[in-house]
């Protein structure tokens, strides 16, 4: 009896485990993780750790996590197969975003973004109006993860950034937003903005709005 | 490969090894084979624990090569990928002849960014799928619970067996069984034939008949169940029946465990022949047993003594003199253990390599190479490709502060329906505009923006800009764009600008450009810059296009290139001629036939002499019969049948019906019956001896489409054929007729 309990818990237990992806682990601690792993990586290998980290959207397929030797990359790869839900990471988030490695930033805000939560939301708007431009930037950048049509009037407002990263991450966040309402602004943007990589980033973004 | 599939698949193998096992050892005894069974149904619970928990993997397909997105301004990767979208197959239900290996050689497809929502789609039939499995694993689960509660209630209704005769009957039994654990005898009301149960306090439940049984009756029923319990056969039956719970939806596996049950009885048979029983008196107890069970079903996992369906081997096994009946030793159990794990531990580590340790695998991660690679695959968004070129070194960041544009958002005006459409043409609009930006790396972003749009509106932009851009990158982008756009009225801009352009790969976009766009208006400007181009590459650009638009007007500027040179050039212009269709190309390409070298260009040949369909390229696909290439035959008697107005199969296509090559006859057999020629019925008939199933079907199709006598009477033949096989389609084509 007892070993017949046993053989359904084992038979029960192997399903649970059958897609990595549905397994559900620590949020805080991945994020801990990975904003360890990125404080100081080399510029090429956080490239690619973030790439990862955009590009899996959480669904996983972030492949084998033992494969890649470099801890960061290891460590986005880990993230990737995980879709951070727990609204508790939002303070580590936020302060990761106004880090001063860029790293660290560039890691941290696509996950920022596409935590749905209003909480996740409320910090990123309140980074865009950060006084330091880098933690502005990041906030752009994460709010093209969020793909939220209510981001835009604070997009809009990021257009008009003394700073021209700022604006590039903003045109390019209103771009991944495809909102038409976007538009106006955008061809602004790329008729009177004083910086050639910012109206490529309007142009980018102009082509990628449907309509 | 999906989980599930993979660990069926293991088991299957897992399973088949058993019963090879099992197959080749004719002359073990039941107690061998049930120890193989229960061996290969552990295995089958271990396998996917195993699978999950293992931590390496031993990859037996070799990996796909995960390739790096190629750079979205990476057009003309684009292009090749067209030329594979040939029309080839014939038009036919029967006969499927490949096409030319040459068009099928796949060009670099486009490389597209994985998309989130396949992922999505992929992982939700996963979840269906387990929820299905998990509700059939749930129900044959609760059958063997609601085995262990009826257990309970037949324990509960059951009382000790007191009677002294029967205890010393049991001492006896267990004593010469060599059994040391105490087994408690039961009897019970609803038992209706003797059972064992218990793993560590074993039973054995009587029904309340027992009592009425003679002396010896008793003693075999005694030694029968005893001998399961000296076994532990209701642990193997247990585990029988968790395979099944886990693999429910795998008929091998629910036979094994029936092979397990039965291998059970049979190796207490001969235990209890061993411990001295007379055989034929030992088969009459279970003949008796037998007979009273009928009613009650087996619990799921308690041994009944007998069961109706396994009766006849059984008996059959008892009163064979020469079976081998030794029990299992220690050595075979070492033995089998150590199998089992050499098997199933490498094969339940078995599988694709996953793509990204193939990858690390093949390319030594290096950390140098790992850069290497990524900043190769520099896709992203322009704030990602920013943000990687400045990082690389390749560009000095610029941190200062800019003038702040002046702009007044106001986003909530309108509705979004409107929205979109003023937006779009204001997008547009504004794109058109930033066309004449001071800053190169502005307007290439600008044409692709345009491109991307695909908004007619910006078509005279974009020509201005791919005549007068200083910038040849800009140029070639505004070329991709008019591509993107596919309207006709950009050809006679694109002709001039094909014309006037002095960048080669600015040239080939635009030839890619006129391809993509279609229109016959393009034909005589690619002509002339055919003839004027100098660079191979552009040249076979140009021919692919002015296949594309699939005019006759093309064909006098494409048949003087039959004799260049250059073989992909020939190649491609032959496959061009085939696109277009025109007959005025059969005399050039089939004076070519006669004289090419390369097979490749051959076989292109004659298909697209198939394709022209023109009758008067038979004399030259007949010769090509006769070609030593085998591909070029089995094309030949393809495009032989293609043929129209073709009044009477070609000689050299009946006489096809004995070539050597099976695709040949069947594709020959299959040409005759479309050009429903009688000459073709002897060699018809004939096939039907062919050893090749596919080429008899064909014979039989073939000459069920010839009208006449000779054919009928062929098939009326193939009636008594001893095939049934072709009798059936016999049949079937005079039915038709």
């Amino acid at each position: 009896m007892r070993l017949a309990a046993g053989l359904a818990l084992v038979a029960a237990l192997v399903p649970a485990r059958l897609p990595a992806q549905g397994v559900r682990r620590d949020d805080a601690a991945a994020v801990a993780a990975i904003i360890a792993a990125g404080r100081g990586a080399p510029p090429v290998l956080c490239e690619l750790a973030a790439r990862t980290v955009e590009s899996q959207w959480g669904w996983g397929g972030g492949g084998d996590i033992r494969a890649p030797r470099d801890a960061t990359v290891r460590a986005a790869l880990l993230l990737a197969n995980q879709r951070i839900t727990d609204p508790a990471v939002v303070p580590v988030l936020s302060a990761a975003i106004a880090d001063a490695d860029a790293c660290v930033r560039r890691l941290a805000a696509p996950l920022l973004g596409r935590l749905d939560h209003p909480s996740a939301r409320a910090a990123l708007r309140v980074a865009l109006r950060d006084e330091n431009p880098t933690t502005r930037e990041a906030a752009a950048f994460g709010l093209g993860f969020a793909e939220d049509a209510a981001m835009i009037p604070a997009l809009l407002g990021g257009l008009q950034d003394p700073v021209s990263r700022v604006r590039v991450a903003s045109a390019w966040a209103l771009g991944e937003i495809e909102d038409p309402r976007a538009i106006g602004a955008l061809v602004r943007l790329l008729r009177e903005d004083g910086d050639a990589e910012v109206r490529a980033a309007a142009a980018w973004a102009l082509g990628n709005i449907e309509g | 490969m999906p989980f599930a599939l993979d660990v069926a698949i293991k088991a299957s193998l897992l399973l088949l090894l058993a019963a090879a096992t099992v197959a080749v050892a004719r002359r073990a005894a039941a107690a061998e084979r049930h120890f193989v069974w229960t061996l290969a149904l552990a295995g089958l619970l271990i396998l996917p624990v195993l699978a999950v928990a293992l931590p390496w993997r031993l990859p037996i397909v070799p990996a796909r090569v995960v390739r790096p997105p190629s750079q979205p301004v990476e057009m003309s990767a684009e292009v090749p990928a067209a030329l594979t979208a040939t029309r080839v197959a014939p038009r036919t239900g029967v006969a499927e002849t490949p096409p030319p290996a040459a068009t099928r050689a796949a060009g670099p497809e486009p490389v597209r960014p994985a998309s989130g929502a396949h992922a999505l789609g992929a992982w939700s039939l996963e979840r269906g799928l387990r929820a299905v499995w998990i509700v059939g694993l749930a129900l044959v689960l609760a059958r063997l619970i609601v085995g262990v509660l009826a257990w309970r209630w037949l324990l509960r209704g059951a009382r000790e067996v007191g009677d002294p005769e029967w205890i010393a009957a049991l001492e006896a039994a267990s004593e010469r069984l060599d059994l040391t654990a105490p087994v408690r005898l039961l009897e019970s009301p609803h038992a209706n034939m003797p059972m064992a149960f218990g793993i560590r306090r074993p039973v054995v439940i009587l029904p309340m008949e027992a009592d009425a049984w003679p002396v010896e009756l008793r003693e075999t029923v005694l030694l029968h169940e005893l001998a399961h319990v000296r076994r532990g056969d209701v642990l193997s039956n247990l585990l029988g029946q968790a395979a099944c719970a886990v693999y429910w939806f795998h008929p091998l596996v629910w036979g094994a465990a029936r092979r397990l049950r039965m291998e059970a009885e049979r190796a207490c048979d001969d235990l209890v022949l061993r411990a001295g029983a007379p055989p034929s008196a030992y088969a009459g107890h279970l003949l008796e047993m037998a007979q009273t069970a009928g009613t009650m079903r087996a619990l799921a996992f308690s041994v009944p003594m007998a069961q109706r369906s396994e009766f006849e081997g059984r008996v059959l096994a008892i009163l064979q003199p020469d079976l081998a009946r030794r029990p299992l030793n220690r050595h075979a159990f070492a033995v089998g253990a150590f199998l089992l794990a050499a098997v199933a531990v490498p094969l339940a580590a078995l599988g694709p390599a996953r793509p990204e340790s193939a990858q690390a695998e093949a390319r030594a991660t290096s950390r140098a190479e790992v850069v290497a690679h990524e900043v190769a695959r520099v896709q992203a968004t322009p704030v990602a490709h920013a943000e990687a070129v400045r990082e690389a070194g390749v560009q000095a960041s610029n941190p200062d502060p800019d003038p702040k544009p002046r702009n007044d958002p106001d986003p909530n005006a309108n509705p979004q329906d409107e929205a979109r459409l003023q937006g779009g043409a204001t997008a547009t609009a504004g794109l058109i505009a930033a066309l004449a930006d001071d800053d190169p790396a502005v307007r290439l972003a600008v044409a692709r923006a345009l491109g991307e749009r695909q908004d007619t509106a910006a078509i005279n932009a974009l020509l201005q800009a791919l005549r007068r851009d200083p910038s040849r990158e800009v140029r070639k982008m505004a070329a991709w764009a008019l591509g993107e756009i596919e309207d006709a009225r950009a050809v006679p801009g694109l002709v001039a600008a094909l014309r006037d352009e002095r960048d080669v790969d600015t040239r080939r976009q635009i030839a890619w450009a006129l391809g993509e766009i279609e229109s016959a208006d393009a034909v005589s400007g690619l002509g002339s810059a055919l003839r004027a181009e100098d660079d191979a590459e552009t040249r076979r650009m140009i021919v692919w296009a002015l296949g594309e638009i699939e005019s006759a007007e093309a064909v006098p500027h494409l048949t003087p290139l039959l004799r260049d040179a250059d073989v992909e050039l020939r190649t491609k212009v032959v496959w061009a001629l085939g696109e277009i269709e025109s007959p005025t190309a059969v005399e050039p390409l089939a004076a070519l036939l006669a004289q090419e070298r390369v097979v490749e260009v051959r076989e292109m040949i004659v298909w697209a002499l198939g394709e022209i369909e023109d009758a008067r390229a038979a004399p030259a696909l007949e010769a090509a019969l006769r070609d030593t290439a085998l591909a070029v035959r089995r094309k030949a008697v393809w495009a032989l049948g293609e043929l129209d107005g073709l009044r009477a199969a070609p000689a050299g296509l009946i006489a096809a019906l004995r070539d050597a090559d099976r695709e040949v006859r069947r594709a020959a057999a299959y040409a005759v019956g479309e050009l429903e020629d009688p000459a073709a019925v002897p060699g018809l008939a004939a096939l039907l001896r062919d050893p090749d199933l596919e080429v008899r079907r064909t014979a039989i199709h073939a000459l069920g489409e010839i009208r006449g006598v000779a054919a009928s009477e062929a098939l009326v033949a193939a009636l008594r054929d001893e095939d049934p096989e072709i009798r059936r389609l016999a049949a079937q084509a005079l039915g038709n007729r």
